[in-house]
């Protein structure tokens, strides 16, 4: 008598579950997926070229792209020099630099240097240097020191350069590179 | 009642008696058969076929499924053979219904960066991957199931059979902020010295997801209840 009576039940338990798939089952469904991924790349590497003649240093700063040209990327670049107190350093700048520098002696390019291109040039012209001094021995020993920095290129929604931004704060903030 | 049965128990009698159960019953049968013959009727053919739900993703008017379907051709498009910070890409992304049957839609678009191997990269933000969700017309963010990653849609007509919806996503832009985490460091060469900045992610790639669901009109309440868990 149990074992029919457990029969039973499992008989009535299994007709009340076929009668709970069948709302679960009653609703049609589609569905569908599709993914992608594009990679970003920044940096690049720039170079600074030197010519020293008349006591006027010409300097231009490359966007060479380092390693991976390809995936380099144009910069905005900035420059200034240094000398020693009693000597007065001039600039000139070609088409593109700006004619006066700001508070803190920088000069600006004001066109981004895309990659394999470089600045025009920007002349550094020593002042009070004594008559019989040669160039070479006036710029080692009043080691003037030109330095150029650079800053990624952004751009507005509408693909068009977005003003450089020279205030952001790096962890060291002195991406520089510099030469004699 | 001994004359009763003494004529009900005689031989003749059972005999006629049980001939005549058999011819009654016999005569049923006749009867039933004749009935069973005279309501036979024509062989008639019926067909029934169920209707068919299905969806696609539409990217820029094609049609497109799987791994690596989307954003193949997004800066090819733009005419760019790197992709620019903050520059808005075109990106229109939308859903065809492709059965034969209405439907209601919704998508789930999910953003993140990995690294170079595929693996997911959780330190850069996704907030830094900006797709142009397009909510003023007949698309609208259920915000309760939407987090910094994932972005839920819901269709709010009917998608009849073969038409295509208004699209969802039209543009895709990257943040300036996914290029302000660098590494310096420091190198001298003979009277030069080098500071080199690296950007910690160079390199890394964003990824968008498009789940697309679509689920029957009829009973479509219920439907959704149980298909999305959406209760409206």
């Amino acid at each position: 008598m149990r074992k029919k009576t457990l029969i039973l039940s499992l008989l009535a338990l299994a007709l009340i579950l076929c009668v709970c798939i069948e709302p679960a089952m009653a609703y049609f469904t589609a569905n569908d997926k599709a993914d992608g991924k594009v990679p970003i790349y920044f940096g690049t590497r720039t170079e600074i070229e030197e010519e020293v003649k008349d006591f006027v240093k010409s300097v231009r700063i490359m966007n060479t792209g380092g390693k991976n040209p390809q995936y380099a990327e144009a910069v905005w670049v900035r420059a200034k020099a240094f000398a020693g107190s009693s000597y007065t350093l001039t600039f000139e700048g070609e088409e593109g630099w700006s004619t006066t520098p700001d508070e803190n002696g920088w000069y600006y390019f004001n066109v981004p240097v895309e990659v394999g291109e470089a600045t025009t040039v920007l002349k550094v012209s020593i002042k009070g240097v004594p008559a019989k001094t040669d160039e070479d021995h006036a710029f080692a020993q009043f080691n003037v020191a030109v330095v150029h920095e650079t800053a990624p290129v952004h751009y507005n929604e509408d693909g068009s350069y977005k003003a450089a931004d020279w205030t952001a704060k790096f962890p060291d903030d002195d991406n520089t590179t510099g030469g004699n | 009642m001994k004359k009763n049965r003494k004529f009900l128990g005689r031989p003749a009698v059972t005999a006629g008696l049980l001939i005549l159960a058999l011819g009654l019953l016999l005569g049923s049968t006749v009867g039933g058969i004749r009935a069973d013959l005279t309501l036979e009727s024509e062989y008639h053919k019926a067909q029934a076929q169920l209707a068919e739900l299905d969806i696609k993703i539409v990217e820029n008017g094609k049609e497109v499924s799987g791994g690596d379907a989307l954003l193949q051709d997004l800066l090819s498009r733009a005419e760019d053979t790197k992709l620019r910070v903050g520059k808005k890409y075109e990106e229109t992304l939308a859903v065809k219904n492709s059965g034969d049957a209405d439907e209601y839609v919704r998508v789930t678009v999910y953003k993140y960066w990995i690294d170079e191997k595929g693996e997911k990269f959780p330190e850069m933000d996704s907030k830094w991957i900006i797709p142009g969700f397009e909510t003023e017309g007949k698309w609208s963010i259920d915000t309760a199931s939407t987090t910094e990653e994932r972005t839920v849609l819901y269709y709010s007509e009917i998608l009849e059979a073969g038409k295509t919806s208004d699209p969802f996503i039209t543009s895709i832009t990257i943040d300036d902020d996914a290029t302000k985490q660098v590494t310096q460091t420091t190198s001298v060469s003979g009277n030069v010295t080098v500071i080199t900045t690296t950007y910690d992610y160079n390199g890394k790639q964003f990824c968008l997801e498009v789940y697309a669901d679509g689920v029957q009109t009829h009973n479509a309440s219920d439907a959704k209840i149980s298909a999305w868990g959406l209760d409206k």
